[in-house]
């Protein structure tokens, strides 16, 4: 099969998006099940509770840039993709693969911080403070996984 | 359904939980000096939605329709709400029977709210046809409407009715996913036990009649409960002292209405425990059983405010609140 590592790196790129992508719309789509329940009930709430609901958007986010580098590396954005072996494509693939799970898992938890915080927020506004901080430390367990997918992808030769 | 496809419900119902009276706001009622001064007092806390308002029934009506609404917008499985009204429906399953045999108007009886169509309630009973209602309600109304016939009265489709009422909600305690229901489904089964098996007791009844009168049992032994009462009210009382109910006998023992009010309070401290439960149908039963005590509450203060009660005497009778 001609170009096989070039195929498996774009399996690792469509990897990071899809499952990461997955775990945002998860996440967010919870948190504006919420938000929606909020809001029925107070529209003054807007604010406090759009923070709430974007923060489980970020997994996609990291996903796709993870992929959008993995393209540029192989040179497909240009539309000369470089010739590689399969064992360089393994490596690409296996260099998506932490933001992928961690994207997809930390969205979907973080969707449920989250949403959980929105009825916190429902119930008593001013500890929407409270809230943001509980959903954002979840956070910190997509930065990991993004940051060896980034370092691991710019490091394969 | 998955717990977090009640996200929705659970939001509404948290933003909803934040209007619920606190202590402070009972404790301002229960002092007011008049009937009109709470009216008014309640008014200004949004309980009421126009000046001329004052008539009690109307207000707990009002109110109770509000709640149903709010839970009927919010739950996604509907199924789900069947349960919280069980004991209204079957309630409203003994007054439509009982108006039946006296040719009268059951309307004004019904309570509250109910998952039963009234209408369809109404005829099917009158009609004697009663595989129009649901499975469980038309066994329960067939037996029921025999017994009547047979005994000529209305005491043993009331027992009947009353004891199916409790199989039902063992039934949903036994099969529901929520564990709150669950656990609230069996105290409410086991302290309308003590309830029936006190009143066998007072009035004599043989060993027959109160294992038919009474219901499944979970944290008291059935059959030591029945045998109990045929002895009598000391030997009930000295039996329910070794279960886990005994602080409740022990008011019993006092008078019911202290009884009642300390089954309502346990009721809300259990509820309690979903304050911490962001998904499922937990949250919503909760507030379902905070707003109902609540209500209870208003209901009982204005009563009281109208007679000319003494606010030491209203607090005695408070129910606990869930904020």
């Amino acid at each position: 099969m001609t170009n096989f590592g070039l195929a498996l790196a774009l399996f690792g790129a469509a990897f990071a998006v899809i499952f990461a992508g997955i775990g945002s719309a998860k996440g967010v789509g919870l948190v504006g099940q919420a938000s929606a329940g909020a809001l029925s009930e107070d529209s003054s709430l807007f604010g406090k509770v759009l923070i709430l609901q974007l923060l489980p958007g970020t997994q996609g986010l990291y996903g796709f840039i993870i992929a959008i580098f993995v393209l540029i590396r192989t040179n497909v954005l240009s539309g000369t993709p470089v010739e590689l072996t399969w064992q360089q494509g393994l490596l690409y693939l296996a260099a998506c693969l932490p933001i992928a799970f961690g994207g997809l898992l930390s969205g979907i938890h973080q969707g449920k911080v989250a949403a959980a915080g929105v009825s916190l927020v429902a119930k008593k506004p001013d500890q929407s403070g409270r809230a943001i901080t509980m959903a954002s430390l979840v956070e910190f367990y997509a930065i990991l996984p993004f940051l060896i997918s980034f370092l691991a992808v710019f490091r394969i030769g | 359904m998955r717990d977090t496809d009640y996200a929705y419900a659970v939001a509404r119902i948290r933003a909803n939980e934040g209007k619920l009276l606190t202590e402070a706001q009972v404790q301002t009622l229960t002092d007011a000096p008049s009937f009109e001064r709470a009216v008014q007092d309640l008014k200004n806390l949004g309980w009421l939605e126009n000046d001329e308002e004052s008539d009690i029934s109307a207000i707990i009506a009002r109110q109770n329709e509000q709640l149903w609404t709010l839970l009927q917008q919010v739950v996604p499985d509907k199924q789900a709400l069947s349960a919280l009204t069980a004991l209204n429906d079957f309630f409203n399953l003994k007054a439509a029977l009982k108006c039946m045999l006296t040719s009268a108007d059951p309307t004004p009886l019904y309570q509250q709210p109910s998952v039963l169509d009234l209408t369809v309630l109404t005829e099917s009973v009158n009609a004697h046809a009663f595989d129009r209602l649901p499975p469980f309600f038309a066994e329960c109304a067939k037996r029921a409407f025999e017994a009547a016939h047979r005994t000529e009265s209305g005491q043993s489709a009331d027992i009947l009715i009353d004891e199916a009422a409790l199989r039902y909600l063992a039934q949903m305690a036994d099969t529901t996913k929520s564990a709150l229901l669950r656990e609230l489904f069996r105290f409410i089964c086991d302290s309308t036990n003590i309830k029936t098996a006190l009143r066998c007791a007072r009035t004599g009844k043989d060993l027959s009649f109160t294992e038919s009168a009474v219901g499944p049992c979970f944290a008291l032994e059935k059959s030591q409960l029945c045998f109990a009462a045929v002895q009598g009210e000391s030997a009930l009382f000295a039996y329910l002292a070794t279960t886990p109910l005994s602080d409740g006998a022990a008011l019993l023992q006092k008078s019911t209405s202290a009884f009642e009010k300390w089954c309502d309070d346990v009721l809300i401290e259990q509820a309690k425990r979903a304050k911490y439960v962001f998904f499922g149908f937990d949250p919503i039963a909760a507030y379902f059983f905070a707003k109902s005590a609540e209500i209870k509450t208003v209901r009982i203060l204005l009563s009281a405010k109208k007679s000319g009660v003494s606010p030491e005497i209203i607090k005695e009778r408070v129910r606990a609140l869930y904020v």
